[in-house]
């Protein structure tokens, strides 16, 4: 046998020993049989004005476009205005040959990045599978997409999400995920930009991760 | 089983010098008191709150008394999903794993996101002792890190440190230019662990929940450094304790919505990643290899018994330190342990053993603060005063053992009782001064020296109760 199957093994055996050894046990079983669990939100919550609303208060920007030509518009727009020299996209299909429409000045990382490449970008764009009202949350699914590095490491982070794909809570958007044909290897929740307040209980945005979180809200 | 760089043995001397310390003592009002708004707001939000943690505390007790299902549930299904396990009895077992491992994949930089396991089994040290280099990234633990020391704090762990105080930190060790501005050192700090998240071969983390039906496992953070150490390195290795199941995926709903609720006030981190296997075609990120170490080091020990058994439901959410008036006094190094605060008073002893931690079950008042705030219900005062029977038990023939059966044998018997009164008056008048015992009698009997020491010996009455009634009230007419 070898080392780790050893440890295994003696320590599921002091796991039983242990749990057996006290008298009877109540017989297993889940104590949440309704799956209703609580602190869920009303249900008549209009889902799209509550997930900008709860995004917006933890620093996050919402941008509603009426569709994706708009939308990709205005992102040249944001980037002209903050001088963003580049942009890193993931491998999306609505973010393939980009750089014919991109403007004068912006140029497109296609995906997959070279590190380096990447540790230089100066936005990140990806899309979202989900949105969650209850929090403001985005849903990132790699089965989807490549979504990793280019929704973490370039200071800023872009994302599309479709307003269709908002759910009410998060319990919904875990059921989402397991009724996929296979679960997601990576999946990734973000609600806002990184922050800390390490120092001196000072909150800082952008640390490790984006310090700009901008959404684009699609139909 | 033991905790690396115990030193609860030195608790009082670390109380006395935590309570000397003006500029801790003045961050620990503030940290614990913002903290305690923060969380009284958050949980306001919700109207359900207590039924919220009704449910996690069912949940985490289901779990825990079939732990020895849901845990090989897990590591089957954790194992089909590509993730290779490794299990560890105790914390060198632990180290010898991760050493190992450190030297097949010759991995000489490793980048660390917060996971008090590792700082449990001592990992850092041993890691240095190899010729690696960890790099803690949170950037609380890194200051700690990079100023020598231990965490404070659970969720702040630099909390003891003045905005100064880092900065001169960072000035000398980093050579950047001195600011006494937290958005600059904060800079500072993101640049600095860019190189290193870019060049290091290996990636080590905690764990929050790790999820039976599913095989995955999540990690909850703010900064994002652990989203950088989980995704950019080759190799990622997570440390767990063997009690951080929960059985379904729904049931993260319920954590989600508690942990930074109690922890920060959020009503969500900024991420939280769901991690179910390392990368497998066609995915182009992540990491190569995704290892875990599950760890014993004393835990199914404190499954055997029910009422201790709830300590390992705990979910490291610091609300207890914020709550505890022992903590906001005295902060989490005079607890000589990782774990500090309320939690750490039950859970240091039952991993390290009692015989070098028996004072930290005393650090409490018994006000149940801890128990009101704790999102899973644990109930740390019951667990407290188990403990605490634990020790005596231990010493049965301690001096305070030895005292009570005096005292017992004393009040059995009428005869014995009037006159051990009667001579403790007459030594009493003669000896007492001031309602201080002399000092000869404090130097013999230290227990007495030390309870006068900030207190008045009351003197007993010149006649007792029964003389009064004998002589007197008796015969009274009613
Ligand atoms: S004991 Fe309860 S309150 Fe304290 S850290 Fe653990 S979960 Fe939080």
């Amino acid at each position: 046998m070898t080392r780790n199957e050893e440890a295994k093994e003696a320590i599921l055996q002091r796991v039983g020993q242990a749990l057996n050894g006290g008298g009877v046990r109540a017989p297993r079983k889940h104590p949440i049989t309704d799956q209703h669990y609580a602190g869920r939100p009303q249900t008549d919550l209009d889902l799209v004005s509550s997930f900008q609303e709860k995004l917006e208060s933890v620093g996050g920007k919402v941008i509603r476009a009426q569709n994706l030509e708009q939308a990709f518009n205005e992102l040249w727009s944001i980037c002209q205005e903050r001088g963003i020299r580049n942009l890193a996209c993931s491998d999306a299909p609505s973010f393939r040959d980009l750089t014919d429409q991109a403007p004068e000045g912006l140029e497109i990382l296609d995906f997959p990045h070279e590190q380096a490449e990447l540790l230089e970008a100066e936005a990140g764009l990806s899309e979202a599978q989900l949105g969650i009202a209850e929090t403001g949350t985005l849903v990132l699914d790699g089965e989807q997409e490549n979504h990793r590095l280019t929704s973490l490491v370039p200071p800023v982070h872009i994302a599309f999400l479709s307003s269709k794909n908002i759910v009410l809570h998060l319990g919904e958007a875990l059921s989402r995920a397991q009724q996929a044909r296979s679960f997601p290897r990576t999946l990734t929740f973000i609600t806002g930009p990184s922050r800390t307040a390490d120092i001196e209980l000072t909150l800082v945005v952008g640390v490790h991760g984006p310090r700009e979180l901008v959404v684009f809200l699609l139909p | 089983m033991a905790i690396h760089h115990l030193e609860s043995v030195f608790f009082r001397e670390k109380v006395a010098e935590a309570l000397e310390d003006q500029t801790l003592r003045g961050a620990l009002q503030n940290a614990t008191g913002l903290f305690r708004q923060r969380r009284l707001a958050a949980t306001a939000s919700l109207s359900d709150w207590e039924k919220l943690r009704d449910q996690a505390r069912a949940i985490k007790a289901e779990t825990l008394t079939h732990l020895d299902h849901y845990l090989p549930e897990f590591v089957a299904k954790a194992e089909s999903n590509g993730i290779k396990v490794h299990w560890a009895r105790d914390h060198q077992e632990a180290c010898q794993v991760i050493s190992q491992l450190v030297s097949e994949k010759q991995a000489r930089r490793i980048v660390k996101s917060k996971s008090m396991t590792t700082e449990e089994i001592g990992l850092n040290h041993v890691l240095e002792t190899d010729g690696a280099e960890p790099i803690e990234t949170d950037l609380g633990e890194w200051i700690i890190q990079l100023a020598g020391e231990t965490p404070s704090h659970i969720i702040v762990p630099a909390i003891h440190k003045t905005k100064a105080q880092i900065a001169d930190l960072f000035v000398d060790q980093l050579s950047i230019e001195p600011t006494q501005d937290a958005e600059e050192l904060t800079k500072a700090a993101r640049r600095i662990l860019r190189h290193h998240f870019a060049q290091a071969d290996m990636g080590i983390s905690g764990v929050n929940f790790a999820i039976a039906e599913t095989g995955s496992i999540l990690i909850l953070e703010n900064e994002g450094n652990a989203r950088m150490s989980t995704s950019l390195p080759k190799v990622h290795l997570a440390v767990m304790g063997l009690e951080k199941i929960l059985p379904r995926l729904a049931d993260l709903e319920v954590f989600l919505r508690l942990l930074p609720r109690s922890g920060t006030g959020q009503h969500l981190t900024s991420y939280q990643s769901i991690l179910s296997g390392p990368k497998r075609n066609p995915d182009q990120e992540g990491p190569e290899e995704l290892h875990l170490l599950i760890l014993d080091n004393g835990r199914s020990a404190i499954l055997a018994e029910e009422i201790t058994r709830q300590s390992l439901a705990c979910i490291r959410c610091g609300a207890c330190l914020n709550a505890c008036p022992v903590y906001q006094q005295i902060g989490g190094h005079a607890y000589g342990s990782v774990y500090p605060g309320p939690i750490g008073a039950i859970i240091t002893p039952q991993l390290a053993g009692l015989s070098e931690t028996k004072n930290l079950p005393y650090a409490s008042s018994l006000c149940g603060a801890c128990r009101d705030v704790c999102p899973v219900k644990i109930d740390i005062p019951e667990i407290l005063l188990h403990l605490r029977a634990k020790s005596v038990e231990a010493h049965e023939n301690g001096k305070e053992a030895k005292g009570f059966r005096m005292w017992a044998w004393i009040n059995r018997s009428r005869f014995r009782f009037v006159w051990a009164h009667r001579l403790a008056r007459l030594g009493g008048r003669i000896f007492m001064k001031n309602g201080q015992p002399p000092q000869w009698l404090q130097r013999r009997a230290p227990v007495l020296g030390a309870w006068a020491k900030h207190r008045q010996v009351p003197t007993l009455a010149k006649r007792s109760f029964r003389e009064i009634w004998k002589k007197e009230l008796s015969r009274k007419q009613p």
